[in-house]
């Protein structure tokens, strides 16, 4: 609890702009991320094929996912949500796997293909769903 | 049907849609992937095939719509000149049933039906739709055979 309102209220000093603040946070965020990545890369045995180092992936994906919020949705803008960055991360991820899996199927590594497909056919259901909300309302 | 189950249908027949499109895409991509370069990653490439696939049902189910109109307005104009004592609101109540009656026929029949009735031959809809000519002929045979029992029971005919 003590720890929630921490964050609380350190969000609120960052989205007035303070930038002291805002670094905090988004070492806080990369704190955070880290585990969720690492444990998304490890779900997957037949990665590690395709990626040597897990410890380095798992930072760079990190150092890019966090790149890719604060152009998108910076703490301190219009735009920022939790849940926005949340996404970002987990795209971020999804395509660093997917893009890892494709060499390895393109070399006729049946299980990457299956996983690739997995992975692409989820990707494509997601968009397909967005779109027809966006379309029915 | 109550508004509940109806909105059920709706969204039952949505997401089979959406299935049915993503498949379509997923067999696209699954011939053209190893062959094909996608600078920006997989996913967006994967994207703008489903995207071209969408827009291809789309224009599809608008061309077969259009063929469906005219080809309704086709039959009952002929079946309004054999029986002269039509009158308009009766016409237009026949191009319903006749629009209804093409609802019963499957999507290959239907197809082919309306391509005969806009006066295709059979060698031309082969061609169009690249299925063999005696598959065409039965599936003429079966949709008129499906109409004419329809549009009996109904009492056009």
């Amino acid at each position: 609890m003590k720890e929630f309102t921490d964050t609380e209220k350190l969000i609120q000093k960052a989205r007035s702009g303070n930038n002291e603040a805002k670094n905090r946070f988004y070492d806080r965020l990369n704190e955070r991320f880290l585990p969720v990545i690492k444990c998304e890369l490890k779900r997957y045995a037949i990665l590690q094929k395709g990626i040597p180092d897990i410890e380095k992936t798992n930072v760079d994906i990190c150092c890019k996912a966090i790149d890719e919020i604060k152009k998108i949705c910076p703490i301190d803008g219009r735009n920022w949500s939790l849940k926005r960055a949340v996404h970002v991360l987990h795209n971020i991820t999804d395509d660093y796997i997917v893009n890892t899996l494709v060499p390895l199927a393109k070399n006729g590594d049946a299980e990457a293909e299956n996983l690739l497909f997995v992975l692409i056919r989820n990707k494509l259901l997601q968009w397909m769903e967005r779109k027809s909300w966006k379309t029915s309302k | 049907m109550d508004g509940k189950k109806k909105l059920e249908n709706i969204k039952m027949n949505m997401q089979r849609s959406n299935e049915d499109m993503v498949q379509q895409a997923l067999l696209i991509i699954y011939k053209k992937y190893k062959t094909a370069s996608f600078p920006k990653g997989i996913i967006p490439w994967a994207y703008r095939i489903l995207d071209n696939v969408v827009k291809n049902a789309y224009q599809k189910n608008k061309r077969q719509q259009h063929l469906l109109n005219d080809s309704a307005d086709k039959l009952a104009e002929l079946l309004s000149s054999r029986n002269m004592t039509d009158t308009p609101c009766e016409y237009h109540e026949m191009i319903d049933e006749i629009r209804n009656a093409f609802k019963h026929l499957n999507d290959r029949e239907r197809e082919i039906f309306l391509l005969k009735l806009q006066g295709y031959t059979g060698t031309e809809i082969q061609q169009k739709l690249g299925i063999k000519r005696n598959i065409i002929d039965i599936r003429i045979h079966r949709g008129s055979k499906k109409l004419k029992n329809i549009l009996l029971k109904r009492g056009i005919l």
